[in-house]
């Protein structure tokens, strides 16, 4: 045992002895009681003894019966002019990946992960067969990532699986799959994937660097990378981005884009990530490209909305006065006649109200959900206007602006925090705070970088090409090149030929 | 090191924010809205006396509220008010100012003068001048659609001026445009109470002529349309004329207009060359004659040509005679054309006016008959 926990085999030898062995196992896993010995002979020649090692519920026991210990019972073949482990190896046991070694740190690391290491009499060196199986949720749709028409599956926890599920979109050697171990304790395992010809050198060169220069004792999430290894860390949006569709990471990869699984979590990470990436959705590429450049520029609307309209209110009704419409006036005065609050806590009171129901519909289980609309429209909706608490025109905007909040899923950390940020200027300063707010903004959105590349690339991208994917999506046969700033390899399409 | 900094910087700039106070925030339970205020002589010794009418919304409804105040300038009276209201006026949308004739008669620049530098008030609202014994009267009667006396006036003027032409629609900077304009004189909607069924309402009733900033007298509705037609402000507009009778019987419906006003010298003395062309449709025929032939339309259009060559210089007449006041804006045409010869005569133009030389040609176009393919027939 090393300091701080983590363990050091360097001292620990197998011998030849398989109880010695067996015992220098039990040491190492004292405690655990799932560690599992399976002592077996031969029964042509009981001499050739055997021990496997596994954890139970790691393995799959149907297999580890069926071909590894009955081929080793019932195996009759001359063994003593063979090299007996050898002979294990390749002609009796039935496993799709054999390991021979005596390297302490990788048999302990083989029984952890689901594998089971078989020890035999007279012989210092382990065979690591893959006996892996365990129970995973299976291929559903992810529940914040719907789609009304395209590929439905997602990612499960199973690192493996999520790799065939990319493998299966991208059949190419040249989908690279580099794997790597975060957590000094938990040892998850993580692969790094991209497309070796189109990825941006620079890109994946800065990517790995990064993944270099933190350690921490577990990764449960690829959160707990992302934060590592974002750049601007501090800053409300996003310079990474996430996912839990195969088919965004494939389209990503095809961009150009490096993308970060690991084991445990649906979640991949995608790098760089570009601030229009916040309004594209996989969707936007499987419909009809008018429908789904309407439904971008309704993103863009709605973050606008989503981050402006309270300020914009409030600041004309408390500053700008002058710059409401006669009629709009006289309503809105006759609606704020008898509310006690200024405008600015009603605002603020009336989004954070929006915030706990929006949260708890999060959390809550999905049978009480007709209890909180009922509790948010009516409760806190219709009666705080009769009771005058708030006023009508209050809700409305409060209403507006969540939905619009809600539109853009990728950015609501952002919205949010950029909303009470604007409310709180132009309550100060009217329009004149609004727009010092708005100035900060685009002076912070321009100077952050994703792996080297400008989250705004895209809003001063200046050639034809790289603009076709950003206000609105053009169709498939125009964008024939790949975003010049993403990858070196631009051509996506080489040729179109004509049907007539 | 570096978030420290970044705190410190965060914090110097909330601190900022925090010593430059709340710039001008005023909440709306705090405001009450002024439609319109009128101007009178002032009573008690003050030397105005204003109306304002304010959007009262309590009991949860809006209603009209007049509240009256007085005062030794117009700015003092609006500061006087504040003793009788707990909200404070604001004027931003103020739509209509109703000005007392005798008060205008006096000259009316120093009434703008507050109105036009108060950063609240609009450039855009209408000034009119009330043909009641006091300004206040016009706001007095309840108003027929809308809830807002002043909202209605102002709703008026506008429909009036795309329609009916029965005034002219001046909102405030045009108003000082030609006050202070060379070679224009002012001139300013008028408007009056009448009686009704259901009680007084207010009428616009013609234009008020100005002579420098002092009232002079009032054009009829009548001669006001000619005056729109001569200032080139026709829209959408009605223009009777007579065929063969002395009634007007016959209507034009204007579809667009368009006046020529070109000053020419000639022996030292300036004539107004002015053409009005004009297209319209025939849009109502009293008479029992059909006209909707080639000819029968040259017959019409000719008929209203010399109506309105008529009634242009009748009007033209009147104001020369009456008013000695350039409403038309014949000086400006000429500074414009000709500023040289302006430049030596402008001392000399308000006696020059009256008596300048002008000719009129109109070209009425019928371009339609409406709907109509003849006339509506009585059997034998």
């Amino acid at each position: 045992m090393a300091e701080n926990g983590t363990q050091s085999y360097e001292t620990i030898i197998f011998t030849n002895k398989i109880n010695e062995n067996i015992h220098l196992l039990k040491s190492i896993f004292k405690n655990d009681e799932t560690l599992q010995f399976r002592q077996i002979e031969n029964r042509a020649d009981p001499s050739i003894q055997c021990c496997i090692v596994y954890i139970d519920g790691m393995v799959n026991n149907k297999l580890l019966n069926e071909d590894i210990i009955k081929p080793i019972l019932e195996y009759r073949a001359k063994w003593k002019e063979h090299d007996l482990l050898d002979v294990i190896a390749k002609q009796v046991t039935l496993s799709d990946s054999v390991e021979r070694t005596s390297d302490t740190e990788t048999i302990v690391q083989g029984i952890v992960y689901g594998d089971s290491a078989l020890l035999v009499e007279g012989y210092s060196e382990v065979l690591i067969l893959n006996t892996k199986g365990w129970a995973s949720r299976s291929i559903s749709e992810p529940d914040n990532e719907k789609v009304i028409r395209g590929p439905r599956e997602g990612f499960n926890e199973a690192l493996m699986m999520n790799l065939s599920l990319l493998r299966r979109k991208i059949r190419t050697p040249d989908l690279k799959m580099e794997f790597q171990v975060f957590g000094t304790r938990t040892k998850t395992k993580a692969c790094i994937c991209y497309l070796d010809s189109i990825v941006n050198k620079k890109v994946l060169a800065e990517f790995k660097k990064r993944l270099k220069t933190f350690s921490i004792d577990g990764t449960l999430d690829t959160n707990y990378i992302s934060e590592f290894i974002k750049d601007a860390p501090y800053s409300p949006v996003k310079t990474i981005g996430s996912t839990e569709k195969p088919d965004i990471v494939a389209a990503k990869l095809l961009e150009g884009r490096v993308a970060l699984f690991l084991d445990g979590t649906p979640v991949v990470l995608t790098a760089p990530y570009l601030f229009v990436e916040n309004f594209q959705s996989d969707e936007d590429y499987y419909l009809n490209f008018y429908f789904s450049s309407v439904n971008r520029i309704l993103r863009m609307v709605a973050f606008f909305i989503g981050t402006s309209l309270p300020a914009l209110y409030t600041s004309l009704v408390t500053f700008h006065q002058e710059m409401l419409p006669t009629p709009l006036l006289i309503s809105i005065s006759l609606a704020r006649q008898g509310v006690p609050l200024p405008t600015v806590l009603e605002a603020v009171l009336m989004f954070l109200v929006f915030e706990m129901l929006r949260e708890s519909g999060a959390r809550m289980p999905g049978s009480m959900g007709q209890a909180l609309s009922i509790v948010g429209a009516l409760v806190i909706g219709q009666a705080s206007v009769q009771a005058k608490l708030v006023s009508a025109p209050m809700v409305i905007i409060v209403g507006l602006t969540g939905i619009c909040g809600l539109m853009i899923p990728r950015i609501k950390g952002a919205d949010i925090l950029i909303r009470f940020l604007f409310i709180g200027l132009s309550s100060i300063m009217g329009l004149y705070g609004y727009m010092f707010g708005v100035l900060g903004l685009l002076i912070h959105l321009f100077s952050v970088n994703s792996f080297g590349i400008p989250i705004m690339n895209s809003a001063y991208a200046n050639s034809f090409q790289d603009r076709k994917d950003i206000m609105i999506r053009s169709p498939w046969w125009i964008m024939k090149k790949r975003p010049k700033y993403l990858s070196q390899n631009e051509t996506r399409e080489t040729s179109r030929r004509s049907t007539r | 090191m570096k978030v420290i900094k970044s705190c410190c910087i965060l914090l110097l700039i909330m601190v900022m924010l925090c010593f430059t106070g709340c710039w001008n925030y005023r909440e709306l339970d705090g405001l009450t809205m002024v439609s319109g205020f009128a101007i009178d002589k002032g009573e008690q010794g003050h030397k105005y006396h204003l109306t304002f009418e304010l959007l009262n919304l309590s009991e949860n409804k809006s209603a009209a509220e007049l509240l009256e105040s007085d005062g030794d300038t117009i700015f003092d009276a609006v500061r006087n008010a504040i003793a009788k209201t707990q909200k404070k006026l604001f004027f931003s949308d103020c739509k209509v100012i109703v000005i007392n004739q005798d008060i205008a008669a006096e000259g009316i620049a120093p009434l703008l003068d507050w109105i036009t530098r108060d950063a609240e008030l609009r450039l855009t609202l209408n000034p009119i001048i009330s043909k009641e014994k006091t300004a206040g009267e016009i706001l007095r009667p309840k108003p027929v659609t809308d809830t807002l006396q002043a909202l209605e006036i102002s709703k008026t003027l506008q429909l009036n001026s795309d329609h009916l032409l029965k005034s002219p629609k001046v909102e405030l900077y045009e108003a000082i445009d030609m006050l202070g304009g060379d070679g224009t004189s002012l001139i300013l909607p008028a408007i009056k109470v009448t009686d009704s069924r259901n009680g007084k309402v207010t009428e616009l009733d013609g234009a008020a002529v100005f002579k420098k900033d002092k009232l002079v007298g009032y054009l009829n509705s009548d001669e006001s349309k000619i005056f729109l037609f001569l200032k080139n402000q026709i829209n959408d507009s009605l223009f009777l004329t007579n065929l063969d009778s002395k009634d007007k019987n016959a209507a034009l419906e204007i579809i667009s207009s368009q006046t020529k006003v070109t000053p020419a010298i000639s022996n030292g003395s300036v004539t107004m060359h002015i053409e009005i062309t004009a297209q319209a449709a025939l849009a109502e025929n009293l008479t029992n004659k059909d006209y909707l032939t080639e000819d029968g339309l040259k017959e019409v259009e000719k008929s209203a040509d010399a109506t309105i060559q008529a009634d242009v210089s009748d009007l033209i007449k009147k104001v020369q005679k009456e008013y000695k006041s350039d409403i038309f804006g014949f000086g400006a045409s000429i500074s414009r054309s000709m500023p040289d010869w302006w430049k030596k005569n402008k001392s000399s133009w308000d006696e020059s006016f009256p008596s300048l030389k002008y000719t009129i040609s109109a070209d009425m176009k019928i371009k339609n008959t409406a709907t109509a393919q003849t006339i509506v027939k009585i059997g034998d």
